[in-house]
């Protein structure tokens, strides 16, 4: 500061001209009064907003944040960026906790409810209700349905990806088979991955295997469905998993039977030593379940050609829920700023750019059925199939304990898919052991 | 500075005592304090987003009626049996081999020590790699040996002791702390014992090993500390846990029940049982210590 | 053990265990030079067919990889200085105390080394919200204000104690304070322990995984052990990549510990006047 002035004053010394001192005194009055003006209320209003993902989708969130940026002098965005989804929520749990969360976090629909249950997030019903650019009408259903929370809207959905199959088209032309149709059969399905399953050189040792799925509850669910069980033993009010119903059972079996019978997936020393999705990038792999995560890594395969097809049909057809909201947080200063960016982030135009980085299904009926989002020219070229599912697909029930109950879920059904335990006795022990979750639960009642 | 200190009119004493100022503050601070009140949260309920409610001893129960808290306890306490008098050992024979006199001592005794110096997690990822049961170096070299290795980290038998290997390799502080301790001791002493016709196992059981048991009571101390407390990293890093719990330990049931599930009472009840297995270990020490009277006197109490 | 009977076999079993405790390391530089892409080995070999280095280029595309290496020495080069002066302060006037008050000193500092850092973490993470160090670098280095670590302490007070109080008596004689008397005649004393003090802390602190876990929220102020684990998370499989990110982060310490190496030969520990 002192520097500063004796600066000026160096310079007001230097300029005898009368002129050239009230330029100055203009100029310094100038800064002054921009100063003032600052101080008055023009410095831009902060709003954090925090997401996770690999570094393909900080780009594409970053791309948005700058974008809105540029377009609001009021209203300035702050991205963090979680890397890794397992400590993201820990990591919002304790700033929660601590009082002072990022006034906009990007949550998964399976993991909001133990937000909202406690009163954490603010309800968007109001905001929506009065906004010129978007409404409720121009979302797919199933999206906002898994974000509202005993009759209000927790968060706004950005999109609607499902599981779906994932494959190598090279490899199914090298094996003179088809590629797969937009309604194939679990006996197809079968059948394809065992084709697909090669051991080349004779050895004893599989050297392609047909299909990578991760032996989980979540991965597990759209088959169960599919076979007419039952997850849970009541939609909105569950209090157990209900994997030991026959027809449950039974998807579980023939899911578990990938590895244990057909052998078409990786075993469990195969699978840590090259998990299924390398497996799928190095070409070793031909068929791949997974949502739309995966499609910005895809795309950079050049190797080969590579397309995606709906999961195959049991009695009926299901698939499953994968959707992240943009949520606000129920402490923060600067609710309208900050729905102002949720608002655009949600905007055909915040949705278009997003769609772009290929990560995203739009929720955005409008964007999801544009050339942003099918765009002809980008693999897969199939992407209607993400949006076929939308009327089949269903969600895992929204209860506060549902991450706790997946995750004891999948210790079972990994121990039953490789082979050291039976499905009824992993059934068994999952219902079981997430007993205590389901009772410490708040569940959804409008 | 000197200039204030001296105008405080505090005697000499008192001047060298106020260099424990910022030590004493420091650990009053960021030790003592959070850990009273950590510890006192055993007695609450508290999720940190409502005020702590009176629990009494509930948590206690919780946390002893929790199958998994006493697999963690079990497997905490397992993951000291065998890696501490491993790493004892291979510290001592290492410090005993590159004692003295040689070609290139002071290159062979940097190899020893720097794997302790890779940072935690680089370790835990390299480690990761040389335990991959397909391709890892580890395997495929049993493998060209003949022998059909175990999957290691993922193989619930093998996880602890892949654990425990891996933690053989960062020996390099009580390598260090041997090898002075050797250095400490009279030259002579070794050759005497040698012209009086002892051989090398009798100079090491009835002279080297007593001269040493302090400190090798003192690494047995840390050690256990160490291995007890701090496995969180390395086990975060590499099983999480798993595979289906059979690297399940007490840090990291901890760090669940606080991080994960808000239940911090139940993570300080946890808190306080590992404090007290940590003490009750530290206390058999000392007993077999004062047995064989060593370890006791000021001089050797501290290093 | 003999040493006079089998020099040769001796020479051979060093050698053969200085090797050994290189070998992960040896493995780890050779997989980080992996070609990406290509298929995992399955053979023993110890290099791959065509090393490369481009893992190296890799982990720089893919994360703010510089930022994070400055941000590590940034940690190092504020947490060292600190603890050197708090640790050997506190060495110091323990050393310089009564008989007693050194015992009740080192009983504290034991209690203290005894207190698990998973029971700190909560109430740190805080303690730093409301000193408004969370997500800043002071949360990474603030164990520094109180040595880093009793045992460092510990190391000082040792190294101190040696040393005749007839020296300190001269000192004060000559008008010397306790400043002075730290800087001048105690310090370059244990100048060996000073910088094993030092190794250990950098040591520590570039290595350390769950302080910025647990109290940084951005990528600012990120360090190297955090980009280890984000690629580990990110691309579970990518083990040359993985490796690559593991060596670089291991560099800085095995550089220095090199460096350093030649103070610590000159007569491990044993310093007397």
């Amino acid at each position: 500061m002192e520097r500063v002035q004796s600066q000026t004053n160096q310079k007001r010394g230097a300029a005898s001209n009368n002129r050239q001192r009230s330029l100055l005194c203009l100029s310094g009055c100038f800064i002054f009064l921009l100063l003032i003006s600052g101080c008055g209320g023009k410095a831009p209003t902060a709003v954090s907003f925090m997401v996770f993902g690999d570094p393909a989708e900080y780009n594409a969130y970053e791309d948005l944040v700058d974008t809105f940026n540029a377009g609001h002098d009021d209203i300035q965005v702050e991205l963090t960026h979680v890397p890794s989804p397992g400590e993201y929520r820990t990591r919002l749990l304790t700033e929660f906790a601590a009082g002072t969360p990022p006034d906009i976090s990007l949550m998964n629909y399976r993991r909001v409810v133990s937000f909202a249950a406690n009163g954490m997030l603010e309800p968007l019903d109001s905001y929506l209700a009065q906004s010129s650019l978007i409404q409720p009408e121009d979302f797919y259903p199933v999206a906002l349905d898994a974000f509202t929370w005993q009759g209000q809207l927790m968060c706004l959905p950005q999109n609607i990806s499902s599981l779906v199959v994932y494959y190598n088209a090279d490899l199914f032309a090298a094996a003179g088979l088809p590629e797969p149709a937009d309604k194939w059969t679990w006996e197809e399905f079968g059948q394809t991955a065992v084709t697909l399953t090669r051991d080349f050189d004779g050895d004893g040792t599989i050297d392609q295997y047909g299909l990578g799925v991760e032996p989980s509850l979540f991965r597990a669910a759209p088959f169960i469905w599919q076979n007419n069980g039952p997850l849970v033993d009541d939609e909105t009010q569950p209090t157990r998993l209900t994997l030991t119903r026959p027809p449950s059972l039974a998807a579980l079996q023939w899911f578990t039977d990938l590895h244990n019978v057909a052998h078409v997936v990786p075993g469990r020393e195969e699978e840590a030593s090259q998990d299924s999705e390398s497996r799928f990038l190095a070409g070793t792999t031909a068929m791949y379940l997974n949502s739309r995560r995966g499609v910005p890594t895809y795309r950079e395969i050049d190797s080969f050609a590579w397309n995606v097809a709906p999961l195959p049909n049991g009695q009926t057809s299901a698939s499953i829920l994968h959707s992240d909201g943009f949520c606000l947080a129920g402490t923060a200063v600067n609710k309208d700023a900050a729905w102002t960016f949720i608002e655009f982030a949600n905007s055909v135009e915040g949705q278009t750019i997003l769609a772009g980085t290929g990560r995203t299904v739009p929720s955005l009926i409008a964007v999801a059925q544009s050339d942003a989002f099918l765009n002809p020219g980008q693999s897969p070229s199939r992407a209607q199939v993400y949006l076929d599912n939308a009327p089949i697909m269903r969600r895992v029930p929204l209860i506060s304990t549902w991450e706790e109950i997946e995750s004891v879920a999948d210790e079972e059904i990994e121990r039953a898919f490789y082979g050291d335990i039976s499905v009824e006795e992993a059934a068994r022990l999952a219902t079981q052991r997430t007993e205590e979750y389901f009772l410490r639960a708040d569940f959804n009642a409008p | 500075m000197p200039e204030r200190l001296s105008r405080l009119r505090l005697s000499r004493q008192d001047r060298w005592g106020l260099l424990l100022l910022p030590y004493a503050l420091g650990i009053f601070v960021l030790v003592i304090v959070p850990a009273v009140f950590s510890f006192g949260l055993a007695f609450f309920h508290y999720d940190a987003l409502s005020p702590p409610v009176w629990a009494g001893t509930l948590n206690f129960v919780l946390a002893y009626t929790d199958e998994l808290f006493l697999l963690s306890v079990r497997h905490s306490l397992a993951l000291i049996l065998l890696p501490v008098p491993l790493r004892l050992f291979g510290a001592f024979f290492v410090a005993r081999l590159l004692q003295r006199n040689g070609r290139f001592l002071n290159w062979f005794r940097a190899a020893v020590y720097l794997p302790t110096i890779v940072p935690g997690a680089a370790f835990a990822l390299a480690w990761l790699w040389i335990l991959n049961p397909l391709y890892g170096p580890l395997n495929l070299l049993l493998r060209a040996l003949g022998f059909a290795p175990p999957a290691w980290l993922i193989d619930p038998t093998w996880a602890r002791p892949a654990l425990a290997l891996m933690a053989l390799w960062q020996i390099g502080e009580g390598f260090i702390v041997c090898l002075a301790a050797l250095y400490d001791m009279p030259p002579d002493l070794e050759d005497a014992a040698r012209i009086d016709g002892a051989n090398g196992r009798a100079t090491l059981r009835h002279i080297i090993l007593p001269l040493l048991a302090p400190i090798l009571l003192l690494l047995t101390f840390r050690d256990v500390i160490l291995t007890f407390q701090e496995t969180f990293t390395q086990i975060y890093l590499t099983t999480q846990g798993g595979p289906y719990y059979a690297t399940y330990t007490m840090p990291l049931f901890i760090y669940e029940q606080g991080f994960d599930l808000q239940a911090f009472g139940v993570a300080s009840a946890a808190m306080w049982v590992m404090y007290a297995i940590t003490g009750l270990i530290v206390v058999a020490l000392v007993v077999i210590a004062r047995q064989w009277h060593i370890g006791t006197t000021e001089e050797t109490f501290v290093l | 053990m003999s040493s006079k009977r089998r020099p040769f076999l001796r020479a051979l079993l060093r050698l053969l265990t200085a090797l050994l405790f290189l070998l992960p390391l040896l493995w780890m530089l050779a997989a980080s030079l992996h070609p990406p892409g290509e298929p995992l080995p399955t053979t023993l070999r110890l290099l791959p067919q065509h090393p490369t280095l481009a893992n190296y280029g890799r982990i720089f595309r893919l994360l703010p990889l510089g930022r994070y290496t400055l941000n590590s020495l940034l940690v190092v080069a504020l947490a060292v200085p600190i603890t050197l002066v708090v640790s050997s302060w506190a060495g110091l006037g323990m050393a310089r105390l009564s008989k007693p008050a050194q015992r009740r000193w080192i009983t504290l500092s034991l209690a203290v080394l005894m207190v698990p850092g998973i029971a700190l973490w909560s109430m740190r993470f805080l303690l730093y919200r409301e000193l408004g160090w969370y997500d800043t670098v002071w949360a990474l280095i603030a164990p520094a204000w109180m040595g880093t670590s009793p045992f460092y302490v510990l190391m000082f007070y040792r190294a101190f104690r040696r040393i005749p109080g007839a020296i300190f008596d001269a000192a004060q004689l000559e008008g010397a304070g306790v400043l002075q008397t730290w800087r001048l005649v105690a310090l370059p004393m244990a100048r060996t322990t000073a910088v094993g003090v030092g190794l250990l802390t950098f040591v520590f602190y570039w290595g350390d995984f769950t302080s910025p876990l647990l109290y940084l929220r951005s990528g600012r102020h990120a360090t190297l052990p955090v980009a280890l684990q984000t690629l580990q998370q990110l691309s579970r499989s990518d083990w040359a990549l993985m490796l690559a990110a593991a060596v670089w982060t291991t560099l800085v310490p095995v550089v220095l510990f090199l460096l350093l190496q030649p103070i610590f030969n000159r007569r491990p520990k044993g310093e007397r006047p």
